[in-house]
């Protein structure tokens, strides 16, 4: 602001501020936000990488790698897409102030996570290439163990919110944080997965 | 008075304009030139540090005028001139360095293509240019007969270069290998005025081959070839450096480059043929050349180390602190 | 409410309780919400590791001294100037620009109580110094030995334990940052005081803003490169391994994705603070606000598409080169913008030469020069001479010290009354910045020419023929070196003993100076006011000035009557 106030303007610019400063507004679903954006950039540049080691090699996968079986990633990916829509109906059910749907919600979500992970160390153990076979097989394993370990955080979060959500008055209407973070970071997760999906599978 | 400043404006400027140009011509920065692209490369640095001493004295000056000028006085509490912008003179010193930029960038991109032989913008990185790269996977540094498009060169002559050497480099030593005559030398001899391409590739970890009397540098990376094209134009010994860091006796990497006449160079080679017995490796003649300096502990270990054997150290993990 | 001049409990209130609390020292040793003290530890922390870095710089140059490796040796020095580099770079510029000053300083600037997330703020700083401690394990152990720039394949093969500590240390770091990246940005946006706009705020916020947004965008690629390098070092992958099948660039790409805006986080607060100090010493308004705010924003998109341009000889396809040396020149003019901005501030000014404006205007005459040399680097032809040699070298550090770290000095002096309630010492100040000035020009400006003439940088032994000015250059050094001592002394006998430095010694105008110093625990007596623009010297007479001064002091009774009538 270029330029003065005169006195009475200064006394009610005071009173304002003080009428703001008792609400305390709440920026934190923003900062989950913007904490993703910074997720965001991690796996954008993981797969950044994948695309420049396909796109520069003459052969992608390298000759020799095994194939892939699709059935079972793609059933997966069905269950986590689908988790993303159960997920969503907990943020209406805790506005109407019904802890019992978001607990119900977020179970199912939880299942559907844990289902997903379960598929998941099913794949690798019947994977015919480790780790360390060829490049794509490392890629593989690092790109989809990263996003794993994502679904496992997502998992506990959403357990944990759970958890909090059996002591009466903690989530209501108005103060519903958790879940809100909880939907944003599963949301993210299951978009990243999208693009693993059609990156390691489809392409 | 209003004259007499402007008149003092001038002869400023005009000072400053006669400093930078002077010292744009003898900042003796820079080391002989002995490549046939090097005067290109000298005449682009000279003129980037006439414009550069020009801009640092406007800068300093003006610093160092207002500290003395426009210090506060004893006693004096007040507040400064409240000028708080100037559109003109905003876009003045906005246009005059977005007009420079654009001088040096065109004037760099033509150097560039001098140096290198015409520059594919639009192209992708296997058309024909002097520093190209190649994926691992078609590096043909075993080939000799690698087939090489035509490229307009600094003098305008159009054509293949008229000798191609291999170059590895390895920690911590550069081999050359001529391959018309298969000859495997420790440093590099070149013949004058004669275009030269070196196709190198790396063993072990990056390195980098710079010639400072060439202006010419270019990293030598494994799995990938890359290329160097110049013409030497100046008889005499030069130090080949190595400029990427490639372990602990990076410093102590060098090699020689020497450009001989035409015949002197043909002499070295059949010396050298002849010299070589069936037994010798690249290697044994590298290290013969160092034998007595700090590494050669350390290089002896790699001694008869082909580039398959390096390719099965690196994938074995267990090996790795004997490669170290 | 009634005119305050009349209200008949003032006059009675006694004066002596308007000094502010002191803060107990064990409170900056606990894990603190309040940003003031997360500020001062990440400063105190940082500088810390400033002197660690200097000591390893020191240890460097006496090793440069001589063309032969025969102080420090072949293998110690790599291990030195790699974990000098992170140091300076990770824990010092890093650490101490966006948590130490920008911590301190956003939120008073901008009339806030706190940062947004004052926890996060805590946890942010508490990572510090388990990266430094893991760096310093990492130097006692095998350092890491393949500079900062850690390229493959060379990482994955010199020292296994040191090079897998250092990407511990820097994923923690890099976390450390990101975190920190979010708070700011949220705070920025989102907790300003009612009434000011984005165009009201102090030029330090636009440039913190803009140094979010690189942390934010640039450092999780950095996390990823480390990651694929830690399996690769770790479990025998091959992502950067040519043996393998992988790609030693495709590393290069994402690590200078990250540490070329890295640059600009570590420069971009610097520009912001001497956006600020110029002004108040000057005793002028800052020349061009909109112009220096959005060439923040400027530098800060250009930022991220330059990085290749530290790859020029890494055999990157010509388009490439073409592109990013374009890309690269474009930002000599938000930055020509700002320089010229600070002339025309200085400009017509009643400048005051004391010891922060001396760095103030150190910075700008150390900057241009990293700047003019840093056009040569950005041109594809002149950077294939100059690329990786100790041309680079002065260049970078004509940046990072003659740039970053003159203006932490000038920030340090500027605002250590604010943070500390006290003067530091004229005279010895004073003298920190002459053995600093003349040090810094004696140890790098002779680099330029090593470069040009054909010396490499990160070697141990070097030719003789560059012996002279190497010599030259360990005694700037050792100068150097010698500098920190006045500004430690002073520094700490000033917090300790130094005259009181009341709410605003130097006259200034931004909202930080309208507090105590220290301010108290929630910054503000009653709520923050904006009674001037932050640079409006010039604009007001002294009797509204002096005014608004006594306005202040009015709110500041009556808030601290009405907290103990809430108390009783």
């Amino acid at each position: 602001m270029q330029g003065s106030l005169a006195p009475d303007t200064l006394m009610v610019g005071h009173t304002q501020a003080h009428a703001a400063h008792a609400e305390h507004p709440d920026h934190r679903v923003f900062g989950v936000l913007v904490f993703l954006v910074a997720e965001a950039c991690l796996f954008l540049g993981l797969f950044i990488a994948y695309l420049t080691y396909s796109l520069t090699a003459p052969v992608w996968p390298p000759e020799g790698t095994p194939e892939r079986e699709l059935l079972l990633p793609g059933i997966n990916t069905l269950i986590l897409i689908s988790s993303s829509f159960v997920i969503h109906r907990a943020e209406p059910a805790i506005k109407a102030n019904d802890v019992k749907g978001l607990r119900l919600w977020f179970a199912l979500t939880a299942l559907m996570g844990a289902i997903f992970l379960a598929g998941q160390i099913y794949e690798y153990s019947n994977l015919e290439f480790g780790l360390t076979t060829n490049l794509f097989a490392s890629t593989f394993y690092v790109l989809t163990g990263f996003h794993g370990l994502h679904v496992a955080a997502g998992l506990l979060f959403i357990l944990a919110v759970l958890w909090r959500s059996l002591k009466p008055g903690h989530y209501s209407a108005q103060h519903h944080f958790g879940v809100e973070a909880a939907e944003l970071y599963w949301h993210f997760v299951d978009v990243v997965w999208i693009v693993l999906f059609i990156l390691l599978y489809l392409l | 008075m209003n004259a007499l400043n402007n008149i003092i404006l001038v002869a400023i400027g005009v000072l400053l304009t006669i400093t930078s140009l002077w010292y744009g011509q003898n900042h003796h920065l820079l080391p002989e030139s002995a490549a046939d692209s090097a005067p290109l490369f000298d005449s682009l640095f000279n003129s980037t540090i006439t414009i550069a001493t020009g801009i640092f004295l406007v800068v300093e000056g003006v610093l160092l005028y207002s500290a003395v000028r426009f210090r506060r006085r004893r006693g004096d509490q007040g507040d400064g001139d409240p000028n708080h912008g100037n559109v003109l003179l905003e876009i003045v010193w906005t246009a005059v360095p977005a007009v420079i930029i654009l001088w040096l960038g065109v004037a760099s991109l033509d150097v560039y293509q001098a140096i290198n032989g015409g520059v594919n913008v639009g192209g992708h990185a296997h058309s024909a240019m002097a520093m190209s790269m190649e994926s691992s996977y078609e590096a043909k540094a075993e080939d000799p007969s690698y087939e090489y498009t035509p490229v307009v060169v600094a003098n305008g002559v159009v054509g293949q270069p008229d000798l191609v050497v291999q170059v590895q480099g390895m920690q911590y030593a550069w081999v050359f290998t001529y391959p018309e005559s298969g000859l495997v030398a420790s440093e590099l001899h070149l013949p004058l005025n004669k275009r030269v391409r070196l196709d190198m590739t790396a063993l072990d970890v990056n390195h980098a081959f710079w010639v400072p009397q060439f202006r010419l540098k270019q990293d030598v990376i494994p799995g990938r070839e890359t290329h160097l094209e110049f013409v030497p134009s100046e008889l005499g010994e030069y130090p080949i450096v190595c400029a990427e860091l490639c372990g602990p006796y990076h410093g102590v990497m060098g090699g020689q480059l020497f450009v001989d006449t035409p015949e002197a160079f043909e002499s070295w080679q059949e010396e050298q043929i002849l010299a070589a017995r069936p037994d010798s490796d690249a290697l044994a003649l590298a290290a013969e050349t160092h034998s007595s300096s700090a590494f050669a502990a350390a290089h002896r270990q790699r001694l008869g180390i082909s580039p398959s054997d390096l390719t099965s150290i690196h994938s074995h993990p267990g090996s790795r602190h004997s490669a170290g | 409410m009634t005119q305050l001049q009349d209200n008949p409990n003032l006059a009675a209130a006694p004066k002596a309780s308007m000094d502010p609390p002191a803060e107990p020292w064990w409170r900056f040793f606990t894990f603190s919400t309040d940003h003031k003290v997360i500020g001062i530890q990440y400063l105190v922390t940082t500088f810390f590791f400033y002197l660690v870095g200097g000591a390893l710089a020191t240890a460097v140059r006496a090793e440069l001294a001589t063309p032969e490796a025969d102080f420090l040796g072949f293998e110690r020095y790599n291990g030195a100037f790699t974990v000098h580099a992170t140091i300076m770079i990770f824990l010092w510029i890093v650490p101490a620009l966006v948590g130490g000053f920008g911590n301190y300083l956003v939120p008073l600037m901008i009339g806030a109580r706190d940062m947004a997330f004052p926890k996060l703020n805590a946890v942010a700083f508490w990572m510090i110094p388990p990266t430094g401690i893991l760096l310093l394990v990492s130097l006692l152990t095998e350092a890491p030995a393949a500079g900062w720039t850690s390229y493959p394949p060379l990482s994955l093969i010199s020292g296994q334990l040191g090079e897998e500590l250092w990407i511990l240390s820097i994923l923690l770091g890099g976390t450390s940052s990101i975190l920190a990246g979010v708070n700011f940005f949220v705070t920025i946006l989102k907790m300003r005081m009612p009434g000011m706009k984005l165009g009201d705020m102090p030029l330090f916020c636009w440039a913190m803003l803009a140094t979010s947004v690189l942390t934010l965008i640039a450092t999780p690629v950095l996390a990823g490169a480390l990651i694929l390098l830690s399996f690769d070092l770790l479990a025998g992958t091959a992502f950067f391994n040519p043996s393998g099948g992988g790609d030693p660039v495709v590393y290069q790409h994402m690590f200078w994705f990250y540490s070329h805006p890295a640059v600009y986080i570590m420069i971009l607060p610097v520009f912001g603070m001497i956006s600020e100090i110029l002004p108040v010493h000057a005793r002028k308004p800052i020349f061009a606000y909109k112009a220096i705010a959005y060439s923040s924003l400027a530098i800060c998109f250009l930022g991220l598409i330059v990085w290749a341009h530290h790859m020029f000889t890494s055999g990157t396809p010509d388009w490439m080169r073409v592109f990013f040396m374009i890309a690269t020149m474009a930002i000599a003019v938000p930055t020509g913008i700002k320089v010229f901005s600070w002339l025309a501030t200085l400009w017509g000014g009643k400048i005051r030469l004391n010891s922060a404006m001396l760095f103030g205007m150190g910075f700008v005459s150390m900057f241009v020069i990293g700047g003019l040399s840093g056009i040569i680097l950005s041109s594809v032809p002149l950077d294939v001479h100059v690329h990786d040699t100790y041309f680079v070298v002065a260049h970078l550090h004509y940046v990072l010290f003659g740039g970053s770290v003159f203006g932490i000095y000038a920030g340090l002096y500027h605002w250590f009354p604010k943070m500390t309630g006290r003067m530091m010492n004229e005279f010895w100040g004073r003298v920190h910045f002459v053995l600093t000035f003349v040090g810094f020009n004696i140890c790098f400006l002779p680099m330029h020419k090593l470069g040009l003439m054909g010396m490499p940088r990160r070697v141990a032994q070097y030719d003789p023929q560059f012996a002279d000015l190497n010599w030259i250059s360990s005694v700037g050094a050792f100068i150097l070196a010698i500098s920190t001592l006045p500004f430690l002394v002073n520094a700490i006998y000033s917090w300790v003993a130094g005259p009181k430095a009341g709410d605003n010694p130097w006259q200034a105008l931004s909202l930080e100076w309208t507090t105590t110093s220290p301010p108290p625990h929630q910054n503000f007596y009653g709520d923050p006011i904006l009674l001037t623009g932050p640079y409006d010297y010039g604009l007001h007479s002294k009797e509204t000035l002096d005014y608004f001064a006594a306005q202040l002091q009015t709110l500041r009774e009556l808030s601290l009557m009405e907290a103990e009538s809430s108390h009783s």
